[in-house]
């Protein structure tokens, strides 16, 4: 999986290319350590290019979005994959996180 | 599209390095087998949960090891086991995920179960004692069902056929065959026609299904078909994996207007004509509960009552028959074909009575044994099979050797399987074996309580005990045909526990 990494005014922006499972999970949980203990704590995920998505992948973004908003940032994504959105729907994970359908109406919430 | 029934298998170390390899490698066995896109990443999701669960949780943390992944191109679709040969592991210690739950809970804890459960169409644990243990993952290719192959208004003229006036008895004449592969179609409309989506078998509103299995021999389909080629009735012989000698007779259904034209009875004895001349051991059947008419029918065939399975099946609307809104109760119903010479079995005391009245009801006399006084368990571990169905919360254990272990063993998944909300859990215990007459109260204790006897092929016949989860049964509303299935019945009430509740 490729990390892509940007900064809008004071969001992060993570664009997500590839896979994101039980292998490769942690290069996005380091990522998100450091940006959360630099205090980037309002962060984008576009996962327009995210393929893929197991469980490993999804409770990265479960403890990120946690830790998140225990120091009062905001955790949103967008741009997800009809395949990687049945996932997030079966999951319960439409219900906790904030979703949009592109990076601009992302970053209107914010 | 490939042949049917070839198999790869794949050893592999113990190492996550090495899940992208085996991930694409059942990808490209999915393509191959023609699931669509869609379907080949909810299989790749389930196999990398299952695999990776073995991968970490299998093993000692340095252990160097391997194991297998077995992949079987079936004619319904794709079975994955892994196979491997690690530590205990013990499934009731997973946390269940419940996505309603996710606001209040934020760890992810049984993610992974979570996801080869919704993604995957059979799930299954198997526990082989000393030879370690299997995971079977079971994925259906997906054909049409019924009413996605026909109009609206062709489904309105099969729903609207129950009402169609009867014509008069012995008025048509038909022939009784095996089904042609293009007749498929129209067994699939008379199941949703007679039934509606209530029959167990599901692929039975597959056409492309029941045309593999008869292709296969997994289903012998017999048709009644008139002089203009209308299929007006059909009954099948299902062949079964636990086994195969005792097909299952069912899927029995006369179009409506041309009931009373004798079509069930020609078409049941072809079957056990078919089945005799296969040289199988027996044959059995599943009478509902909600009315005594299937079981009337198989009665008259001298298929008699062997077991009641309490609340063995989602609830289920009967069109023509007052709901009776609790979950299905069966009768199961046995003839044997060619029975073996008598053998010794093994009946725990206190059932004894009612055993030796089962098998003469169905016409058989095994010898009874006492045990010996010295009952020894098997060195190895216990080999315990378990198989669940999803669709009416159903799960079957099957005992098929007593290690020392097997009262934890039992405990254990009887444990898990209540805790994966499964309604009701059969327990087969085998009674040539002499434990059995010794452990069944010991399962009792547990809360199994009686069920019947199950005549299998090769001496393997099980005495079934059942296990209700919080589930209690209105034994009035259960219509029973015969005296015997009565008396049976009342004697299953008695020792119902969930009834004294």
């Amino acid at each position: 999986m490729e990390i892509s990494v940007k900064t809008k005014e004071n969001i992060t922006i993570l664009e997500l290319d590839g896979r994101l499972d039980t292998t490769n999970y942690n290069e996005i949980e380091k990522k998100f350590d450091e940006l959360i203990g630099n205090n980037q704590i309002n962060i984008l995920v576009d996962c327009e290019k995210l393929d893929y998505i197991s469980s490993s992948g999804l409770r990265v973004l479960l403890k990120s979005l946690k830790s998140i908003n225990s120091a009062k940032g905001k955790f949103i994504l967008c741009s997800l994959q009809e395949n990687i959105n049945e996932v997030f729907e079966i999951s319960g994970f439409t219900s906790i996180f904030q979703i949009f359908k592109n990076q601009e109406d992302a970053i209107e919430n914010f | 599209m490939t042949q049917n029934n070839q198999q790869v298998k794949i050893t592999l170390p113990n190492d996550l390095t090495y899940l992208p390899l085996i991930l694409d490698g059942i990808k490209k066995m999915a393509e191959i087998m023609g699931f669509k896109k869609n379907d080949i990443l909810k299989i790749e999701i389930g196999a990398e949960e299952a695999i990776s669960n073995v991968i970490k949780h299998a093993f000692e943390p340095d252990e160097k090891s391997t194991f297998d992944v077995i992949l079987n191109n079936l004619s319904l679709g794709l079975k994955i086991i892994i196979k491997e040969k690690g530590i205990p592991f013990d499934p009731s210690l997973i946390h269940e995920f419940k996505p309603d739950e996710l606001k209040e809970d934020l760890s992810g804890k049984g993610l992974g179960v979570f996801l080869i459960k919704q993604f995957i169409d059979e799930v299954s644990f198997h526990n082989l004692g000393k030879e370690g243990r299997e995971t079977h993952l079971f994925k259906h290719l997906k054909n049409k069902t019924i009413n996605q192959l026909v109009n609206k208004a062709e489904l309105d003229v099969l729903e609207n056929e129950k009402q169609e006036n009867v014509l008069p008895k012995g008025s048509v004449s038909y022939d009784v065959r095996r089904m042609n592969p293009e007749e498929a179609v129209d067994v699939s409309k008379g199941a949703y026609s007679s039934y509606g989506y209530t029959y167990v078998l599901e692929h039975i509103y597959y056409p492309d299904r029941v045309r593999q299995m008869n292709k296969d021999n997994t289903l012998i389909s017999f048709v009644c078909v008139t002089g203009e080629k209308e299929i007006i009735g059909h009954c099948a012989l299902e062949i079964e994996e636990t086994d195969p000698l005792v097909p299952q007779l069912g899927v029995a259904f006369t179009k409506p207007k041309y009931r009373g034209q004798g079509c069930l009875n020609r078409l049941a004895a072809s079957c056990m004509d078919y089945a005799l001349n296969l040289n199988l051991f027996g044959i059995y059947a599943r009478g509902v509960t909600t009315h005594p008419y299937s079981q009337k029918s198989l009665l008259r065939f001298e298929i008699f009552d062997c077991a009641i399975y309490i609340s063995s099946g989602a609830i289920r609307e009967y069109k023509d028959i007052e709901g009776t809104a609790q979950r299905e109760s069966v009768v199961i119903h046995f003839k044997y074909l060619n029975p073996t010479p008598a053998f010794k079995i093994y009946p725990p005391e206190h059932h004894k009575d009612i055993i030796e009245k089962i098998y003469n009801n169905i016409k058989y006399k095994p010898i009874f044994e006492l045990p010996p006084a010295d009952l020894k368990f098997n060195q190895n571990d216990s080999v315990i099979d378990i198989q669940t169905d999803q669709l009416n919360m159903v799960a079957k254990i099957y005992i098929e050797q007593f290690g020392e272990n097997i009262l934890s063993e039992i405990s254990k998944n009887l444990k898990e399987l209540c805790f994966a909300r499964m309604e009701t859990i059969y327990l087969y215990l085998k009674l040539n074996n002499n434990l059995t007459s010794l452990l069944t109260s010991e399962f009792e204790k547990m809360g199994f309580f009686f069920s019947g006897v199950m005549p299998r092929s090769g001496q393997n016949d099980v005495l079934i005990l059942q296990y209700l989860n919080n589930y209690t049964i209105d034994y009035d509303k259960i219509k029973i045909a015969s005296e015997f299935g009565n008396d049976l019945l009342n004697y299953i009430r008695e020792r119902d526990v969930n009834q004294n509740v």
